[in-house]
């Protein structure tokens, strides 16, 4: 009777261990699966064969390179990367695209499609009303798609809006109030002049609705990317610390938040496109890009979509 | 036989009593060998890393290409920032994986690398920017911008043609003040 007992209980407990490892095995078999789908992104076929679009791309915290810390803290940086910019508009058809998410602090309720890294990871990442924890206070905040584009992108990309009214010179000025278009989705929620809070690069920033843009409007970057659920806000020519507000920044800190800001917005802005209108052109490209980097001694390198 | 059979049970008896001690015994050795396995499959992390081990650790664990949740990642300061107050601040999350997708680059396939970090300091929040690179060969091939934000931080490279017969691998990188 006892031995009977004694087998029943080793049999479950063996069971449940047996469970157990299968529970834990199996998540991390499904946490491992990275074969997304990737239909939302390949929906539009790029057409425009004649276009090449070369990534640009700093060497920061590599090997033998300045770290982001350094660039951060050096007081001589925000110059040079000012210097590197210019350079790069000079010598080359260049085009400046960030996709830095824009960030909304509150309940969100609009669909998951505008928010960032729904889409992109096929709907696995849901970062919408995450509850976090700011200066002791608990809120809740929700990144969304948000597409910055400088005066050459935007009118190399030719893109016009459905009602309202397009980006003019003004607007890629910093000003306290950023007018922004909205993706065709947005159309059913906000209206033109509307204006709401968002938080850009950790800066809170009141922005105005200007204009939508029509359905499955898009831009290529060698891939086209859909700007139905995207925020398309301008990429500043000129900013200076004295045009921010230091209290703008959610936390206060040690530093100084504006000449952060600069340097994070300068570091986007000089990781753009290069536009060619021949894959050929990469080499000579390339060598041309490596001077500019030893004049300014920070490395900068192209990359080929194309190679394969 | 009638005096074996008492003792007989008796030595049963005894025998079931040490049975199940040698069975007990198994039992407890067993579970330490099952709770040994798991937690060596759990990231554990020393305490005051430097920051090279720091950024090694992110990577070689984002490499995995697994989404993770893991806790008590201590370390003295945000990673690549050598020069501020220390501070603990903890990864409580993060995954890397590369997204392979049909069409237009390159006529066959093409890909990218993606990721996502969330790092806290205690319950606090910290904000943090995060950078997914895609990796062939042991070395970074493409990296996207650094994405800031407060949570769960996303961030994506632009997407290249897949390289025959070589296999890529996404990493993901953090940062912060």
């Amino acid at each position: 009777m006892y031995r009977k007992q004694l087998s029943k209980f080793v049999f479950l407990f063996f069971v449940i261990i047996c469970s157990l490892l299968g529970i834990y095995f199996n998540n991390t078999e499904k946490a491992s699966t990275t074969n997304f789908d990737t239909s939302n992104r390949n929906e539009l076929i790029s057409t425009d064969k004649t276009t090449v679009y070369f990534y640009l791309q700093d060497s920061f915290d590599s090997e033998g390179n300045p770290t982001i810390s350094d660039i951060l803290t050096q007081t001589e940086s925000l110059k040079t990367l000012q210097l590197i910019n210019t350079a790069l508009h000079n010598n080359f058809n260049y085009i400046e695209i960030t996709e830095q998410p824009l960030e909304l602090f509150g309940e969100y309720t609009l669909p998951l499609e505008f928010v960032n890294g729904y889409m992109s990871s096929n709907k696995k990442v849901n970062l919408s009303n995450q509850k976090i924890e700011i200066n002791g206070i608990l809120q809740t905040v929700t990144p969304l798609n948000a597409l910055q584009l400088d005066q050459s992108a935007y009118i190399h990309y030719d893109l016009e809006v459905a009602t309202g009214r397009n980006f003019n010179e003004e607007d890629f000025s910093f000003s306290n109030v950023i007018p922004v278009i909205l993706g065709s989705k947005y159309i059913d929620y906000y209206n033109i002049d509307d204006t709401f809070e968002l938080y850009y690069i950790g800066k809170k920033v009141t922005v105005k609705v200007i204009g939508f843009l029509p359905e499955k409007s898009q831009i290529s970057q060698n891939k086209p990317l859909c700007l139905d659920h995207y925020i398309l806000m301008p990429l500043f020519t000129s900013i200076s610390s004295s045009d921010i507000n230091p209290n703008d920044f959610l936390t206060q800190n040690t530093y100084d938040s504006s000449d952060f800001f600069i340097k994070m917005l300068y570091m986007q802005k000089n990781t753009g496109l290069i536009v060619s209108d021949s894959l050929d052109s990469f080499d000579s490209i390339n060598q041309e890009l490596q001077n500019i980097s030893k004049s300014y001694g920070f490395h900068y390198y192209l990359v080929n979509p194309y190679a394969s | 036989m009638g005096s074996l059979k008492p003792q007989y049970q008796i030595i049963t008896h005894n025998k079931g009593g040490n049975q199940m001690k040698h069975t007990l015994k198994k039992l407890i050795v067993s579970s330490l060998a099952v709770a040994t396995c798991l937690s060596a499959t759990v990231p554990a992390f020393a305490q005051n890393m430097t920051e090279a081990e720091i950024k090694t650790m992110v990577a070689e664990r984002s490499t995995d290409e697994k989404t993770y949740s893991a806790s008590n990642i201590i370390f003295n300061d945000a990673i690549y920032e050598g020069n501020n107050v220390a501070r603990v601040a903890t990864v409580t999350e993060s995954g890397a994986w590369v997204t392979t997708a049909e069409t237009s680059i390159s006529g066959r396939y093409d890909e990218c690398g993606e990721g996502y970090v969330t790092v806290k300091d205690g319950t606090r929040n910290v904000y943090h920017y995060t950078r997914a690179e895609l990796h062939r060969s042991g070395s970074c091939y493409i990296k996207s911008d650094n994405l800031y934000g407060y949570g769960k931080v996303d961030a994506s490279t632009n997407f290249v043609a897949k390289k025959s017969g070589v296999t890529s691998t996404a990493k993901v990188f953090y940062g912060g003040f």
